[in-house]
């Protein structure tokens, strides 16, 4: 039976479908007597934002949050001394000051009780540990993907955002993308017949253990390398990796698959009704993973064979027909008599835009956003273990509810990573 | 003595060669890897050779490293000693918990319990850590010892893993804590107690689970954590916790009261909690009406329609703006009329909600309602009505549409075009198409534009579609010829590709670009043949690179067999006059796993402006081929190894051509 929270998850995920099919979204939560004057937004009524390891994507992220009109953003925290002043420069500008804090430590932002909720756009092996402590402080999260290393951190995340009762929302913006919702409503229509596959575009799954040759360790101030790495294993320090060539390294990335499946497959989860579990098989063929539902419905993780319709692709078949959609917001659909049912996108799949602004209507309402802690634990396990499959190369069954894998005890051992000190789950 | 680190030349000793450096220690490599292949690390693991590396003075340290994450999934009682043995090791402590903490054996308990004994500081606290993962309960004893601990973030590890083991001493050893002297620890405690109540509940114990809860709930700790123990005593309770859910509704302070907004909409359907809300409503003030409002939406229980409804008229924009978005979850047609009224009116922020809530409200009706205001008499009414057809797709809205285009207001005939972009079928296409011969404002022209791009993909009979637009092709002025050829790429198929193909070769040079454009970007493989004739045909010099970079990213993108991929790729470069479509040719061989793409690779070394390049993609095919194709590998290996100066790329071939000999 589901529980009560995959019940709301289910509640939520109708009303996304309806609300945003037709590529709209509410207009912010400000009321009018929060509006001053000059239209500025009261400081009762506005969401005070803290960051943790802004880089590239979360600067995007960050310019999208420093347009909403009721988000203050007041602090930055970062390993890195010219990150921190670079999104210092970015907020101070914005705002015509120089109030925006700067903070060496995760806990010295989150002891911060003004702060109400904070952007982690951090290396993939901070998110789970910095979303944890954040929701252990209290504060709510918007969280970059994929949003974590393993199957157990996808877990301990999820029982946490619960257990503290924070709004959480991973940054898996194509929940909130009309073409991609569309494709899930036609499923959900029955317009497809019944589902059989549904397909994930993502990246080559491979990662390697390999350590880049030692470089002199910097100044704390320039890059404190030892709460850079945090929770992940001590290796020497190099600067590639801070300077955003982590990727690909195991310690630090989750590989291809998730890379791109913590959208793909996770709307592949949504469009079969699946956000509460995970496929039951996962079958290694080259590079891409072959799984299975309990309901039968098959998933293919691919890297190749897609129509062009963009980065992170789908396709959803059904026994009478397919949609396939992407980045671009272009849809294609058989049989042709379904293009008539096509509505016209235009935003890209990249845009965090109606994402963040639904995050902050939830921070005020409590309500659940689109891509909440629940639906991304599981559709990140599905990537883990499809993973974990490609890297032993051999067939394995999971046990969504147990999450743990049937029968193969090298698998289970995989499905953890022991967490560096002084940090814990 | 502390272990080399393993990418020291100096010593050049590594087991693990193939991912940093090629020598191995033992004379053979304990695991296979590789950066970019299938690698399963662990099939080769060798557990007494990983022992041996964790014992050896000499070993590099990345070597140690691997064992200790090999030894994570192949070890066993034999590996527990020597991984316990680096606990207190400074750089490898962690190493050894990555090994220890998943082998399944007893043995692992007993080595951590024992290292709580011996270590300090952060290093302590990872091995508590893992000792709580492993719910080691009989190390509840000294975890109970070490909430005592002068380090906090001791006592927060500790608290965390008897959370995690929950037994009954690790559970009472936490209530224990919530009352303690020191508010560092009761916080600390705090968060172990959430954790343990929930095992506790999850594993049947309920009357335990809520009595920490409740304890939570009432403890001297930090109000976000108190509110966490209210929602687990609320949601503990099940119906019984009805009660305190409301309660908290009317609480001063603000985190119960969100605390019991986030209760209300995890408790199951059942039971009275609509009414409850409900009969909360008015007696809160407006900021939270608004909230419970938006509960009551998520809730979707329609009993609470009418209330919503009654709060559209409340004096306070909060609460109706909750109820106007309330109605997107409770609404039906029946609230159309209020809506529009709403959203014709005064207030900005409402009437956009309302506009928006709308356009999405489902229902064969609600469409009905819409088509009926098309004929309003008040011109805001008409306006929003021409939008919202539009945005929902309703097609019997043509008729109206079609007459409003003969207003004499522009801001109408504009609505309708875009309105009807939406809404056309195949037989109202020409209301459009005829249009695009006639003079008319830009503003008109690019909603007419906009219109077509929206109508034309979505009709369902695209090559009646295609013939129609075809025709209109030959009837329009050329400068309005690339509108329809980009129309065209949009709708796809044979009759829309041999237009344009056509148009591909037009005398007009505008017409040809955007007509090689469109071909460049077509969705399908069928506009490849026609991509490579205009490659290799006498057009303008720029029109034919454009065609062969579209037939290229066909080969690249589309599902297709290795061999027809392959055989594009031939083409290709076949085609190809400039080394910049050789590289992307060089590209989509290395997604071709068979040793002919190898081939063609290795004849691309063989000039000299496409030696690096192509040795870089070779390598990475024979990455993944090495296995299967071990001779076709170990030449174009031997080819990399004449062409590249690149240091990483000559190891990585040198790898695989031992690889390919084995």
């Amino acid at each position: 039976m589901a529980s009560r929270f995959q019940l709301l998850s289910r509640r939520r995920l109708l009303q996304v479908t309806t609300s945003l099919a037709a590529g709209c979204t509410l207009p912010t939560l400000i009321p009018a007597r929060a509006l001053g004057r000059d239209g500025a937004v009261a400081p009762s009524e506005r969401i005070v934002v803290g960051g943790f390891g802004l880089g590239p994507r979360g600067e995007h992220d960050l310019r999208d949050m420093l347009d909403e009109p009721d988000v203050q953003f007041v602090a930055i925290c970062d390993a890195r001394g010219e990150r921190r002043q670079a999104i210092k420069r970015i907020v101070d500008t914005k705002y015509g000051n120089q109030d925006c804090a700067m903070y060496h430590h995760p806990l010295e932002l989150l002891d911060r009780k003004d702060i109400d909720a904070v952007l982690i756009a951090t290396g993939d092996r901070w998110h789970t540990m910095a979303s944890i402590l954040a929701a252990r402080a209290g504060k709510d999260i918007y969280c970059e993907k994929p949003c974590s290393m393993t199957i157990a951190e996808s877990r301990a995340l999820a029982d946490n955002i619960r257990r503290h009762s924070c709004v959480y929302q991973a940054g898996t913006q194509r929940r909130n993308i009309g073409n991609f919702i569309f494709a899930v409503e036609l499923v959900y229509s029955g317009k497809l017949g019944k589902l059989k596959t549904v397909h994930a575009n993502t990246l080559h799954p491979a990662t390697t253990h390999e350590w880049l040759p030692a470089e002199p360790l910097p100044s704390k101030e320039e890059v404190d390398w030892d709460l850079w790495l945090g929770p992940s294993p001590w290796r020497p320090y190099n600067s590639r990796y801070v300077r955003g060539g982590w990727r690909n390294f195991f310690d630090f990335h989750g590989g291809g698959i998730l890379e791109w499946g913590s959208h793909t497959v996770d709307l592949c989860q949504w469009a079969n009704k699946a956000d509460d579990t995970t496929p039951i098989e996962y079958e290694p063929v080259g590079n891409h993973v072959h799984c299975t539902y309990a309901n039968g419905v098959q998933l293919i993780m691919r890297d190749t064979g897609w129509m062009g319709l963009g980065t992170c692709s789908v396709r959803f078949e059904g026994e009478e027909g397919w949609i396939e959609t992407g980045d671009s917001g272009k849809i294609a659909v058989w049989p042709e008599s379904l293009r008539g049912e096509v509505p016209v996108f235009t935003e890209p799949g990249t845009s965090p835009k109606r994402h963040i602004r639904d995050f902050l209507n939830c921070v005020k309402t409590r309500a659940l956003p689109a891509s909440n802690a629940d639906v991304a634990c599981q559709s990140h396990i599905a990537c883990h273990a499809a993973y974990i499959a490609w890297q032993l190369g051999r067939k394995l069954v999971f046990d969504p509810k147990k999450e743990e894998f049937v029968g193969d005890d090298e698998a289970n051992r995989m499905r953890s990573r022991a967490i560096r000190d002084p940090w814990h789950l | 003595m502390k272990p080399p680190i393993g990418r020291s030349r100096t010593r050049s000793i590594s087991v693990f060669a193939s991912v940093v450096i090629p020598m191995t220690l033992l004379g053979a490599s304990l695991v296979a890897s590789s950066a970019s292949g299938q690698q399963n690390i662990y099939a080769e693991g060798d557990e007494s050779k990983l022992i041996a590396v964790l014992r050896s003075a000499d070993a590099p340290l990345y070597d140690k490293v691997m064992a200790c994450k090999t030894l994570a999934v192949i070890g066993t009682k034999a590996a527990v000693e020597p991984l316990a043995n680096l606990l207190n090791d400074e750089n490898l402590s962690h190493y050894a918990r990555f090994g220890l903490e998943p082998i399944p054996d007893p043995a692992v308990d007993e080595a951590l319990r024992g290292a709580l004994n011996r270590i300090q500081g952060r290093l302590l606290i990872g091995v508590i850590d893992s000792i709580g993962n492993r719910r080691d309960r009989e190390a509840v004893p000294q975890l109970r010892s070490l909430l005592g601990h002068s380090d906090p973030a001791v006592v927060e590890a500790a608290a965390i893993s008897l959370g995690r083991i929950a037994s009954p001493e690790a559970a009472e050893a936490l209530l224990q804590s919530l009352s303690d002297a020191k508010a560092a620890t009761r916080e600390r405690a705090a968060l172990g107690a959430l954790v343990a109540a929930e095992r506790l509940l999850k594993e049947g114990s309920s009357a335990k689970a809520i009595a920490l809860y409740d304890a939570l709930a009432k403890a001297d700790i930090p109000a976000h954590l108190q509110g966490a123990g209210l929602r687990g005593a609320i949601l503990a309770r099940g119906a019984e916790g009805l009660p305190l859910l409301t309660e908290q509704l009317g609480a001063e302070c603000q985190v119960a009261f969100a605390t019991a907004l986030r209760a209300a909409r995890e408790l199951s359907p059942a039971g009275d909690l609509t009414n409850i809300l409900l009969a909360q409503l008015r007696r809160l003030p407006p900021d939270r009406q608004a909230k419970l409002i938006s509960v009551l939406a998520d809730r979707a229980d329609r009993r609470a329609l009418p209330a919503v409804i009654e709060s559209l008229s409340s004096s306070e924009i909060e609460v109706r703006l909750a109820a106007v978005r309330a109605m997107r979850q409770l609404g039906d047609a029946s609230v159309v009329p209020t809506l529009v009224k709403v959203a014709t009116g005064e207030e900005p922020m409402v009437r956009e909600t309302a506009l928006q809530v709308l356009r999405s409200l489902p229902g064969e009706q609600v469409d009905q309602a819409i088509v009926e205001l098309l004929t309003a008499e008040d011109l805001p009414t008409r306006l929003l009505a021409m939008d919202l057809a539009g945005a929902r797709y309703i097609n019997r809205a043509v008729p109206a549409l079609e007459r409003a285009l003969s207003s004499a207001d522009p801001a109408v005939r504009q609505a309708a075009l875009r309105a009807l972009g939406r809404t056309v079928r195949l037989g109202d296409l020409s209301i459009l198409t005829r249009r695009l011969t006639q003079r008319t404002s830009a503003e008109e022209r690019a909603a007419l534009e906009e219109a077509l791009r929206a109508a034309c993909p979505r009709i369902p009979e695209r090559e009646d579609c295609a013939a129609h637009l075809a025709e209109v092709l030959g009837q329009v002025p050329a400068e309005t010829k690339p509108t329809v050829l980009t129309l065209l790429g949009l709708v796809g198929g044979p009759t829309a590709l041999a237009a344009v193909t056509k148009s591909a070769y037009d005398p007009q040079e505008s017409v040809q670009d955007a007509a090689t454009q469109v071909l460049g970007d077509w969705i399908g493989t069928e506009a490849g043949p026609e991509l490579l004739k205009l490659a290799k045909s006498d057009i303008a010099d720029r029109f034919r690179v454009r065609a062969l970079r579209g037939y290229i990213r066909i080969a690249r993108q589309f599902d297709m067999s290795e061999e027809e991929r392959l055989t594009m790729c031939r083409e290709a470069l076949a085609a190809a006059t400039r080394d910049a479509e050789r590289r992307l040719v060089a590209e989509v061989l290395g997604r071709i796993p068979r040793k002919e793409a190898l081939a063609e690779l290795a004849r691309l070394m063989d000039q000299p402006t496409l030696r690096e390049d192509a040795a870089q993609v070779a390598v990475a095919l024979s990455e993944k081929l090495v296995d299967r194709e071990p001779s076709a590998v170990a030449a174009a290996m031997e080819k990399v190894l004449k062409s590249t100066g690149n240091a990483d790329l000559q190891a990585r071939a040198k790898n695989l051509l031992r690889r390919a000999s084995r």
